[in-house]
Parts: C-alpha cells; sequence; structure tokens
C-alpha cells in the first residue's frame, strides 16, 4: 500500500510507520520502503538513522534485483519491521530509477505480506509507479485548506490514473489541537468518506524523536485506538500479487506520459 | 502575406476556410491537405508561415502531424482544430507543440484572429534578441528571493506569502509559486485566477509583458500573484527556461520577486536558488525538519549559495519535540535571520481566513517578526511611518472561505 499526501507535513511518514510497525507487531511480515527519496524521514522514524545501506545501493541491479541483497540492505525497526531506507543524501535519489524500483517493489511482494511504501509530497514517475502496483491507496489529509485542496487534487488525479475508489482510504490528521471546522465538512468538499480521524496528538513528536511507534507503545492513547481503524481495514485487505497487474487503462498511460515529460 | 496551410479530410472545410482567409487582403492559403502525410509533404514544400490542422485528421492524426511540422518547420506557428473542447484535447494539442486550438465549429472571423497571433508570435520569436527590448524598459533592478524548504508543513508557503505582502507595503513586489504540482499559495491568499503560470508556459507567453499581466491577478496588500497550476500534471509544461524568461522579465517590472517552491528539489527549484539574490530556508525545529534542512543546505552550498545569500527562517509549529534555536543555528551554522513564533489565534486563523497575518494582524509577534523579515531583506524599504496596513479584513472574506470547503 501507497501512503500519499499533495502536501506536506500532514503526517504521511508517521502515518507509513505507525502503520507498518503496527501490522508487524500482529505477526505478519511487512516491509517498509521510504519512497521520499531525497528527504525521506523514516530512518529517524524507526531511529535508525545509524543504519548504512539504503534503496540507492541497489540501483545498480536495475532490473534484477536479487532477494538476499534486497534484505542485507534493509534495517530493521521496532516489532521487527523491515524497512528499505531513502538514500543518505538527496543527490543520491536519482539513482533509483522506475525499472529498478518496480523489480524491488516486485521482489518484496514474494517474501512480504505488506509493502508499506512512504512517500515525497510530490509526484513523479516512480512514485505513480508504486501508485500503479498499489493494492491500497492511503491518502493523508489534514484540517486545513492547503491540505483539503491537495487533496482534491489529489484524488481527482488518482481517478484520471484509474485508481479504483474502494482501494482509497482517505486519514484525517489533525495537527494542530484547535480545529475551526468538523469531519463532515471534510468529507463533503472531498466528496469522498473519510476512514478515521487522527485526534490532536502532543507527544508525537515525542515518539519520533525517540523513534517509537506510539500504537504500540501507547495503544490506549486515543490516536491509537482511532489509527487502529486503519490498520484492520488494511489487515483485512487481501494481498494482491503486482504480477497480475501488468495492464494499464490507455486513459492511465496517457496521463502518466505527461509526467514523464522532460525527465529521462 | 501570411501564408497559410490548411488540413482537414472534409473538402468543404478546406474550401470554406480558402474562401473566408481570401477576404482578408494579407493572408493567402498556399497548399491545402486532406491527410496527414499530404500535409506533412506539402508543408514541406511550400514552407507556410501557419498551419491550420484538424486534429481528425485520416492517417497521421492531427496530434502526430502537429508534432511532425513542428519538429521539421519550427518556425511555422500550428493551429489545432478539434471536435472535442475538453482539457484533455487542449492539452494534447498543447503537448504536440500547438500554438492555438480551436474547436470546432468556429468563427471565420476567430480563425482569423488566431493565424494573425500566431504569425505575430513567430515573428517575435526569431527577431534577433537584440530587438527584443523594444518599447523604453524600465532598467532590470528587481530582486529575486527564493523561499525554500526540506520538510512538508513547516510554514514556507506562509512565509513567502507573508513576506511579500509585507515587502509590498513600500514596493512592487510579485509572488510566484512555483510549487507547481500542490501549489498553496492561491488558497492562502484567497485567490483563484483562472490562468496560472502553466498557461504561459503553455503558449509560450512568458516573456510577453502584456499577457503576464493578465495572467497575474491582485493579491491582499498590493501584491501581484501568478498562481501555480491547477492540477499536478499541468506542472510538466513549465520548464527552467520558462521561469528565467520570466523572471528576467519581471525583474524589469517589479521591485521584488518572491518565489515560493515546492520541497522537493528539482531541476527547477535548483534554479530558482540560482538565480536568486537571496535564498530564503524555512525550517521547523522538529528532528526530521533539522535533519533536512541540513542536507539541503549542503545541497545549496554545491551550488555555492554562501553566507550573504543565506537567510535562515526558523518557524515554531505547534508540538512538543522542539529542539532549541541554538541546536539548529550550530547545525546550520548559520544566525537565524528570523524567528517566528506559533500563534494559532494568528496563524491558524489567516490561513483559514485566506488573508495574511501581516495584514489582518499587523501588531502581533507573527507578523512583527516577517515584517522585521522583510526589512531586513530590502534595507531601507520601510516607509518612515509604518504605513498602516488596511486593517479591512471583510467578514465576507470567511464566507467565502466555507463555500470553498463546502464546493
Amino acid at each position: 500500500m501507497v501512503v500519499f499526501s499533495g502536501k506536506g507535513g500532514v503526517g504521511k511518514s508517521l502515518i507509513a510507520t505507525n502503520l507498518a510497525v503496527a501490522l508487524s507487531a500482529q505477526g505478519e511480515r511487512v516491509a517498509l520502503v521510504d519512497l521520499d527519496l531525497q528527504f525521506g524521514d523514516v530512518a529517524v522514524m524507526l531511529h535508525v538513522e545509524s543504519h548504512p545501506t539504503a534503496i540507492d545501493v541497489l540501483a545498480q541491479q536495475g532490473e534484477q534485483v536479487d532477494s538476499d541483497f534486497i534484505e542485507e540492505v534493509m534495517a530493521t525497526g521496532p516489532e521487527g519491521v523491515r524497512a528499505l531506507l531513502a538514500p543518505a543524501s538527496p543527490e543520491f535519489a536519482d539513482l533509483v530509477n522506475t525499472a529498478n524500483l518496480r523489480a524491488i517493489l516486485r521482489e518484496l511482494a514474494k517474501s512480504y505480506d505488506h509493502i508499506v511504501v512512504d512517500t515525497p509530497s510530490h509526484l513523479e514517475e516512480r512514485n505513480l509507479e508504486a501508485i500503479e502496483l498499489a493494492d491500497q491507496m492511503v491518502v493523508v489529509t489534514s484540517f486545513n485548506f492547503a491540505a483539503i485542496k491537495d487533496t482534491k487534487v489529489t484524488l481527482k488525479l488518482l481517478q484520471s490514473l484509474g485508481v479504483e475508489k474502494d482501494k482509497i482510504c482517505v486519514v484525517l490528521n489533525q495537527t494542530r489541537a484547535k480545529v475551526s471546522f468538523q469531519r463532515g465538512e471534510v468529507e463533503d468538499s472531498l466528496r469522498f468518506r473519510v476512514l478515521t480521524v487522527l485526534p490532536f496528538e502532543p507527544r508525537v513528536d515525542d515518539f519520533i524523536d525517540s523513534g517509537r511507534a506510539i500504537v504500540t507503545e501507547e495503544p490506549k492513547a486515543e490516536f491509537s485506538k482511532q489509527f487502529r481503524v486503519l490498520v484492520d481495514q488494511i489487515a483485512g485487505v487481501e494481498t494482491g500479487r503486482p504480477e497480475t497487474k501488468e495492464t494499464e487503462g490507455p486513459r492511465a498511460r496517457t496521463t502518466r506520459r505527461r509526467f514523464s515529460l522532460g525527465r529521462s | 502575406m501570411i501564408r497559410v496551410l490548411v488540413a482537414d479530410e472534409s473538402a468543404r472545410v478546406l474550401e470554406n476556410v480558402t474562401r473566408r482567409l481570401g477576404e482578408e487582403g494579407d493572408l493567402v492559403v498556399c497548399a491545402v491537405a486532406q491527410d496527414g502525410d499530404d500535409a506533412l509533404q506539402e508543408a514541406l514544400r511550400t514552407r507556410p508561415d501557419v498551419a491550420v490542422v484538424d486534429a481528425g485528421l485520416p492517417g497521421m492524426d492531427g496530434i502526430q502531424t502537429t508534432e511532425m511540422l513542428v519538429q521539421y518547420l519550427p518556425r511555422a506557428g500550428v493551429i489545432l482544430l478539434s471536435l472535442e473542447a475538453e482539457n484533455e484535447a487542449f492539452r494534447r494539442a498543447m503537448l504536440a507543440g500547438a500554438r492555438e486550438f480551436l474547436q470546432k465549429p468556429f468563427s471565420g472571423d476567430d480563425l482569423v484572429a488566431a493565424i494573425r497571433r500566431v504569425h505575430a508570435f513567430e515573428l517575435r520569436k526569431s527577431a534577433p534578441p537584440s530587438a527584443t527590448p523594444t518599447e523604453a524598459t524600465p532598467p532590470r533592478t528587481g530582486r529575486l528571493f527564493t523561499v525554500v524548504g526540506a520538510k512538508g508543513g513547516v510554514g514556507k508557503s506562509v512565509i513567502a506569502a507573508n513576506c511579500a505582502v509585507a515587502l509590498a507595503r513600500s514596493r512592487r513586489v510579485a509572488l510566484l509559486d512555483c510549487s507547481l504540482q500542490f501549489g498553496d499559495i492561491g488558497v492562502l491568499l484567497d485567490v483563484s485566477p483562472e490562468r496560472t503560470i502553466s498557461d504561459l508556459a503553455a503558449n509560450n507567453a512568458v516573456a510577453d509583458r502584456d499577457v503576464i499581466e493578465e495572467v497575474m491577478v491582485d493579491g491582499p496588500g498590493g501584491v501581484r500573484v501568478l498562481a501555480a497550476p491547477s492540477s499536478p500534471e499541468l506542472a510538466d509544461y513549465v520548464t527552467t527556461q520558462h521561469l528565467r524568461a520570466l523572471i528576467d522579465l519581471l525583474r524589469h517590472n517589479f521591485d521584488f520577486i518572491v518565489v515560493d517552491t515546492a520541497t522537493h528539489l528539482s531541476e527547477i527549484s535548483l534554479d530558482l536558488v540560482e538565480m536568486a539574490d537571496k535564498v530564503l530556508l524555512v525550517t521547523d525545529l522538529s528532528a526530521t525538519g533539522m535533519k533536512n534542512a541540513r542536507l539541503l543546505q549542503t545541497v545549496l552550498g554545491v551550488l555555492k549559495v554562501d553566507a550573504e545569500h543565506f537567510v535562515l527562517v526558523i518557524n515554531h509549529r505547534e508540538g512538543a519535540g522542539e529542539l532549541s534555536r541554538s541546536y539548529a543555528e550550530d547545525l546550520l551554522k548559520t544566525a537565524a535571520a528570523a524567528e517566528i513564533p506559533y500563534d494559532p489565534a494568528v496563524v491558524a486563523t489567516s490561513i483559514g481566513r485566506g488573508v495574511p497575518f501581516v495584514l489582518a494582524q499587523p501588531q502581533s509577534p507573527a507578523a512583527l517578526r516577517v515584517v522585521g523579515l522583510a526589512d531586513l531583506l530590502a534595507p531601507g524599504s520601510a516607509p518612515g511611518n509604518p504605513a498602516e496596513p488596511e486593517p479591512s479584513v471583510p467578514a465576507a472574506t470567511s464566507r467565502k472561505r466555507r463555500r470553498l470547503l463546502t464546493r
């Protein structure tokens, strides 16, 4: 599943890491892939900053990635979650290309029950590739006008890419103590049901700083309870086989082509 | 004499268009074609100034034909005709390299006007560069401030918008939203222009002062705003060359150009940094924010953004996990030029209403800090007696904002 948002700072990485850790705690085999290749934060969130290897190491392997080698490159976070980290510095981001990424995701699909992909708040070939392979999209938004506008645009775009509606869950993350409108208003505006609202949790930053996942460490917190809704939804989704998804609609192809303009 | 090639499957259309263009003294149809291959051959033979091509040509369709014409006859401007009115059709036309798009049925007058526009554009394009600034051009003195951030949600756009408004108290300021996929300046300033930077790029009008003036809209406090495209896929129309030409022109007409960027590093954002007179790096004090600010600073260092051009802005946001200002300054080896306090009553309200807080609550600590930052960026620009910003924040605004939500 791919976690995306057009707006930065709404809690994508927080949600991706907590989701991966929570699924892992349930005994599922989970791989977390940080596709925010320039400024990925998964390493910080899982407290594995000193892990020496990241996804760019796999770049030379092109389309022939070796699963043992992937395992060597990955880090291990809380609850045994396995993570393929973003490069240490933004200039290495471009080493990873689409074919390479597709091969990595396919390989991971063979040995893991869930692959959680964190993304930057920017659309480009590589995260579009992940979106296309995804069984489930988690779109994160927040209680502010800019985030809601960006989410509207995102949902419209996913539709034009041919992503089916029932594959998308919208998660509303309350990043501030006080908000001036309601969940219902957000749903009306997006014309989309919000799966769960994560309440404001001031300790979230402390958890991030210490590299712990709030959902497993503080299961009684209201944040964690609401987060469960997402975990249960995702855990309930049968794992699909990306191999069967070779065909893309013509519409999806033209929309994608537009993104590849001016890029190699 | 403007020589025109017309390609359409229908003989009747060819006949009508030829007759109508013949009524104009300076237009002449030099060739007609009923399929794409024929159109290309005729074009190579007669070298028209303008080609009018129907999208639904048999054989090689109109889009492909347009692509070929643009490639082989770069000086011929193409006008694409289509029965489809959708944005989709328009985008395809522009991507193929057409200069104009006309939906069928169209009037003869529309076609004639389009032909003249395209021809005039091609003439301008091929004119030697020295001849470009014709009228008395004001000196190119505008300064460019590029606002960057390495983590989303740290307040980059809010600071760019408020800083632009603060600068506009006494100077002419342009605010460009170059967060091209998901730019939020429009939402923050409550402007929703019909046309944006991608229209300028798609129509190759980045160096056309009149068109730019038309596409820019008035934002609060007299700031002129050029908004980001309405949908992310339109972002790809905009290239670094477009932005260079555009900013070059804006430097003549404005004292300051404030550019907001995406957190994602791209050729475009790096180019905007390179062109900038000052680079404002906005960061919060979170662990991930600091890490990314440091990485970004390293990348910018490669571009030789030296200390003199570098302006560090620390923005506080809600949440407990903040590192200290001194930690940030040590890590980034830079003294912060401004530190904006977090005050939901000021900042969040301002975003919610679409009115920059430097106007809505000019006496608030956040506004005073941003005004301080603006004065630092533009020494001597502060009005001797700080003009009281318009206190008019009409209640209607917030009602309009609610509509945005429920729409």
